[in-house]
């Protein structure tokens, strides 16, 4: 077991140092520069001072490996689009909208999905297995900018009861929770009932119930937990939006969170933030992997004693 | 009393294309301590008559009609829940063809076993274990005290086998069911589970009932057979009889096909055609499409089962008459 995390640990890292090369190669390979002509109209002599200023001039590798070196010690730089803060300080700022936004929808939605999902699957065509498909269905198909058009309109336009955008009290935040929780209730919902469906299928339930355990026993004891395995994989990923917010969520509400930097650093390549966003990603989606293996391990034993 | 009872059941599942007939009014019987082989190719029926005395089918998509489905005095089809539960495993326990998906994969093999002890019994884990490891004894488990820790998947299908038949006696039930036991396994596994069953069946006097394809395994550890195709009994009868003077015409068709009958002989003999639709089964016998012997008589009407003495039974109008 200590092995195995110790592995899995040596190839996050790995894959986190290739994440970063080729994104620092990606984003200046983007044709354009942070302080180019039509951004900035100054002489020759001041832009290639202020390029020597950020380390613009010099060869990739040298901007790279300087870049980490910073990076190891906390230091993001300062974004190019409000030079008068760093990198860090700006995100700490839009962070948290992004968190209560993300973290709010995620545990509202995630329980409330994977508890239709469990009560749709143990109720095979019933009208809960249904409604938990349509459900399922219509948030995994329905883009999210609609939704929170939907609701915008329902709520705020006709009903008048919520505001339709902003981020100033609670009030606000309820729309944009409800029209993000949607994506994990939907897709919670969804890998439940079809996981818990693939076990209740297994040749072993059938063992279970013909060795007369009680339909409590076989599905608390025996389904749960085999369906758990594959859902670890794709359920602890999902939190990630816990951490990031979604940009469209975003977008639509006006919340001052992460989302619009997303966007906004690639366009001024604002390279100091954009890098430190793509880590924050990558990151979070190595530490969610990371996590769903060791859960995946603790489950099940094929993979804990290194069997087949 | 018997054992067990069936008397006419018929089994259908609904499925997108229509109900499909598994089980066509089939009635069999076994009196306590009785061995019994169920014959028949896949689709016959075999294995879904056996599972709906159980009540073991999904009870979304099965329909079971029966007469009479009695199971050591207990009426199985208006058998609640949790009496269900206290027959099965208790009174009839079940052996399946593949070991390797028969046990959770996330217990290990004791747990699942002394699992099953105390869910009949109400005594201490300590006490479980003490019996599991006897049973496990008693069906000759290499190296018992390792499987007991073992995961399913560290172990090799003829002792997952040996522990599934294990689990299935440790309640000591009254009859054991098993479910072609040896398909899958290697063929020098196979002789020995097939003699490990038949020498439990003597030692316990359980009864046993062993659905099969495989007219050797049945030939070895069973006194009476019954022989099923399309969801139908089409001759009932002892090895003995079967293997000598077989009746029906299906019952000699599958003799005749097994390798090895006449020496000399290279071609592997088979039975033309195929089963019939299962979705839309003949109104005459179900085996008229591939009988030599078929005329309009067998199109028309299903033979009924004409009984000869106490063991044998054939549903033939030509041999019949």
């Amino acid at each position: 077991m200590i092995g195995y995390v110790v592995r899995r640990l040596l190839s996050i890292s790995v894959t986190f140092i290739v994440v970063s090369i080729l994104v620092f190669i990606m984003m200046h390979a983007i044709p354009g520069g942070p302080f180019d002509a039509t951004e900035m109209p100054v002489s020759e002599a001041v832009r290639a001072k202020i390029m020597a200023q950020y380390g613009l001039d010099q060869p990739l590798y040298v901007q790279y490996l300087k870049y980490m070196w910073g990076v190891l010690h906390f230091d993001f730089g300062v974004p190019f689009q409000s030079p008068g803060e760093t990198v860090i300080e700006l995100l700490s700022r839009a962070w948290v909208p992004s968190l209560v936004l993300g973290g709010a929808g995620v545990l509202i939605g995630a329980p409330l999905g994977i508890a239709l999902g469990l009560y749709a699957a143990l109720n095979r065509n019933s009208w809960i297995d249904y409604l938990a498909s349509a459900v399922a269905t219509l948030g995994l198909t329905v883009p999210v900018f609609v939704t929170s058009m939907l609701l915008i309109l329902v709520f705020a336009v006709w009903l008048g009861w919520l505001p339709a955008s902003g981020w100033g009290s609670p009030r606000n935040w309820i729309l944009p929770i409800v029209a993000y929780a949607a994506i994990p209730l939907a897709t919670y919902a969804r890998y439940t009932r079809s996981a818990m469906l693939d076990t209740l299928n297994k040749p072993f339930v059938t063992v279970l119930r013909a060795k007369g355990l009680s339909e409590r026993d076989v599905i608390f004891k025996h389904v749960l937990r085999n369906s758990a395995i594959p859902m670890v994989t794709v359920f602890l990923p999902m939190f990630i939006g816990t951490a990031t917010g979604s940009i469209f969520v975003e977008a639509m509400f006006r919340v001052p969170g992460l989302g619009a930097y997303f966007v906004s650093s690639i366009e001024s390549r604002d390279y100091p933030l954009e890098m430190a966003l793509v880590f924050i990603i990558t990151l979070m989606f190595c530490i969610a992997y990371f996590l769903a293996d060791i859960a995946y391990a603790m489950l099940n034993p094929r993979i804990r004693l290194g069997g087949r | 009393m018997a054992l067990i009872e069936i008397e006419n059941l018929s089994v259908n599942f609904s499925s997108p294309d229509g109900q499909v007939q598994a089980v066509r009014d089939v009635s069999l019987a076994l009196e306590e301590g009785q061995s019994l082989g169920i014959v028949g190719e896949s689709g016959s029926g075999k294995s879904v008559s056996l599972m709906a005395l159980l009540r073991l089918l999904p009870e979304q998509s099965a329909t079971i009609n029966a007469n009479k489905l009695m199971l050591d005095g207990v009426n199985m089809l208006a058998c609640p829940r949790q009496e269900l539960a206290k027959v099965r495993g208790k009174v009839a326990s079940l052996v399946f063809q593949d070991p390797m998906a028969s046990f959770d994969p996330l217990f290990k093999i004791g747990d699942q076993l002394t699992e099953t002890v105390l869910t009949h019994f109400d005594v201490s884990s300590s006490e479980a274990l003490i019996r599991v490891e006897k049973m496990l004894d008693r069906v000759e488990m290499p190296d018992s005290k390792r499987v007991i820790n073992s995961y399913p998947h560290q172990l090799s299908g003829g002792m997952l086998q040996r522990a599934m038949i294990a689990m299935a006696l440790v309640c000591e039930p009254k009859v054991l069911i098993a479910d072609e036991p040896t398909t899958a396994l290697d063929v020098t596994v196979q002789a020995q589970i097939l003699q490990l069953i038949g020498d439990l069946q003597q030692e316990t006097g359980m009864g046993l009932i062993m659905i099969t394809h495989d007219l050797g395994v049945v030939a070895e550890t069973v006194d009476n057979i019954v022989v099923m195709y399309g969801g139908k009994v089409m001759e009932q009868t002892s090895v003995f009889d079967l293997f000598d003077t077989p009746r029906h015409p299906y019952s000699k068709a599958l003799l005749e096909s097994i390798p090895g009958q006449l020496p000399g002989k290279r071609k592997l003999k088979e039975i033309p055609g195929q089963s019939p639709n299962p979705l839309s089964p003949p109104a005459g016998c179900p085996f008229h499409f591939r009988c030599e012997n078929a005329d309009q008589s067998c199109i028309d009407q299903m033979p009924p089962l004409t009984r000869w003495d106490q063991t044998n039974a054939t549903a033939c109008l030509k041999v019949a008459s």
